[in-house]
């Protein structure tokens, strides 16, 4: 079976930190010699989380009372230098600060919220992680009970650490998912039903406001749609589709045959610069990878292989047979 | 994506060392892997994972048999992704969508030594200090009780007050968010943040890249 290069960054972390806790049973050492064998990929991820760990080993020169003490102001020299950051790294940053912050106070309540375009990781204290797609917001609630998160708008994916006695819940619209120890995104854009997208696990998906509302199981592979008042609908979803509809984590819009409309409608989601599909053309298909916050991009790559024409003008792009 | 350009005896013998070789890759290559990635977006190619590349980058970089002779490790790499991304274009049955244009682009040479690329001791420290601090608590406490004081898992899981398992878990999940960040620009190099913008100066100018 293949697996996603996620999964199998996560097994090499596994097994960096097994061979770590020292030696090896002789089956565990078979085990990792087949696994090391099994991909020409794993060899790469297993050796680059060892080298992230040799990077963060050079932090022995601070020392770990320092780091404990103010991690991020190790170098007097740094406000005058580098104390610009990355957007996403500065919003993760202030997220996991004021996040670790505030929850571990006691706080009730956290918001985090995605510009046009914008993605951003979201460390949560209890090692789950939230990705938050384009123009999306979401509020985090911990107790030492249940982990709640609340979607107001947009799509998030999560990546939920196991804990049997503490569920994590997502409500968003009409819809509440459950879930202990899993990955799956949840979607809440207008004009569209809510929908769950499971890579890893089970979860349990209820419609909000219902009386006697019986949860839904919705399995690996498998997409929940909870309509607003017809029954809610599970399908299966094949792994690639999986990873295609996943694959705005990586700012990027997998496209599978998917109709020019179709995919304007997608990018619109991205940026500001619309596309505008000649109805006569409007069903032309295309598929590919392309860079969600490029709109002219894509036109333009897609134009030249369905032989069409495109117009940039300052707002938007066209295309036009 | 599926190759079988690497000799996997070869590739076995390689894990046996590689704790000495991930020194080579935390200093040559995981810096860069950023600018990779972003080189890598500009690329329209029809079911081209990012990941997939990176991870097979290291593996093809690992599977040289003296990684000290590579004098450009930089260029190195880069052109190690290119050339898996012409492998997946060639066994590829998708139509690649204007990704001729944007390859040559790909591994155009920028010069070796900017000002960027020495980057101070002190620089450094900072960026990795600041990847850490983004982490989950129990995460980082966990990397800086095994990786910076040097703890055993078992001392560690003492000091944490938990079971040797989780000890385990918390440092597995602590390296792949950690590499992660490093991998997607942890480094903190960008123009433009409206965030911490105030700190913007004149100085950052000369940082430019230069890509």
């Amino acid at each position: 079976m293949r697996h996603s290069s996620e999964q199998i960054s996560e097994q090499a972390a596994d097994w960096v930190a097994r061979l770590d806790s020292g030696d090896l049973t002789p089956d565990e050492q078979a085990a990792f010699n087949a696994w090391l064998a099994a991909d020409i990929r794993h060899l790469g991820a297993y050796a680059r989380v060892e080298a992230g760990l040799v990077r963060l080993a050079r932090l022995r020169a601070v020392g770990a009372d320092t780091l404990r003490a103010k991690p991020p102001s190790v170098a007097p020299t740094w406000t005058r230098r580098r104390m610009v950051l990355t957007g996403t790294t500065a919003a993760c940053l202030a997220a996991s600060g004021l996040l670790g912050a505030i929850v571990l106070k006691g706080n009730p309540q956290q918001a985090f919220t995605t510009g046009l375009g914008e993605t951003r990781m979201v460390p949560l204290p209890d090692g789950s992680v939230v990705t938050l797609n384009t123009d999306s917001s979401m509020s985090v609630r911990f107790t030492e009970t249940v982990r709640r998160i609340h979607l107001d708008k947009g799509e998030a994916f999560f990546k939920v650490a196991k804990n049997k006695a503490r569920p994590f819940i997502v409500d968003a619209l009409n819809t509440e998912v459950r879930a202990v120890g899993t990955s799956f995104t949840v979607r809440a854009l207008p004009r569209h039903p809510v929908q769950i997208l499971v890579q890893e696990g089970v979860v349990e998906v209820t419609r909000t406001g219902s009386l006697g509302a019986i949860p839904v199981r919705a399995v690996a592979e498998t997409q929940a749609v909870v309509p607003i008042v017809a029954p809610i609908v599970i399908h299966s979803v094949p792994r690639p589709q999986v990873a295609r509809n996943l694959a705005w984590r990586f700012g990027r819009i997998a496209l599978e045959n998917e109709t020019l409309e179709d995919a304007a409608e997608e990018f619109a989601r991205y940026s500001n610069t619309r596309i505008v599909v000649d109805p006569v053309v409007a069903n032309r298909t295309v598929t590919g990878r392309f860079a969600s916050n490029d709109p002219v991009g894509f036109a333009k790559a897609a134009a030249s292989v369905l032989n069409l024409h495109v117009e940039v003008a300052s707002t938007e792009v066209r295309i036009t047979p | 994506m599926r190759y079988n350009s690497v000799d996997w005896w070869f590739a076995r013998q390689m894990s046996l060392n590689i704790r000495e070789r991930a020194h080579w890759l935390a200093r040559n290559v995981l810096p860069h892997e950023p600018l990779i990635r972003a080189r890598l977006r500009k690329v329209y190619v029809a079911d081209l994972d990012i990941d997939d590349v990176i991870q097979e980058m290291y593996t093809r970089i690992l599977s040289v048999p003296n990684m000290d002779l590579i004098r450009y490790p930089r260029q190195y790499a880069i052109q190690t992704a290119k050339a898996i991304i012409i492998d997946h274009l060639r066994r590829s049955q998708v139509i690649a969508i204007d990704s001729c244009g944007s390859l040559e682009q790909f591994d155009a040479a920028m010069p070796e030594t900017s000002v960027e690329e020495r980057l101070e001791f002190r620089d450094e420290i900072q960026e990795v200090a600041n990847v850490l601090a983004q982490l989950p608590k129990v995460c980082q406490e966990t990397l800086i009780l095994r990786r910076v004081e040097g703890l055993s898992q078992k001392e560690a899981a003492q000091r944490l007050g938990v079971s040797e398992k989780k000890a385990e878990y918390y440092l597995a999940r602590g390296a792949l968010l950690l590499v992660n960040s490093f991998g997607r620009g942890g480094k903190t190099r960008s123009r433009s943040s409206k965030i911490q913008g105030e700190y913007v100066n004149s100085e950052d100018e000369t940082l430019k890249r230069t890509d």
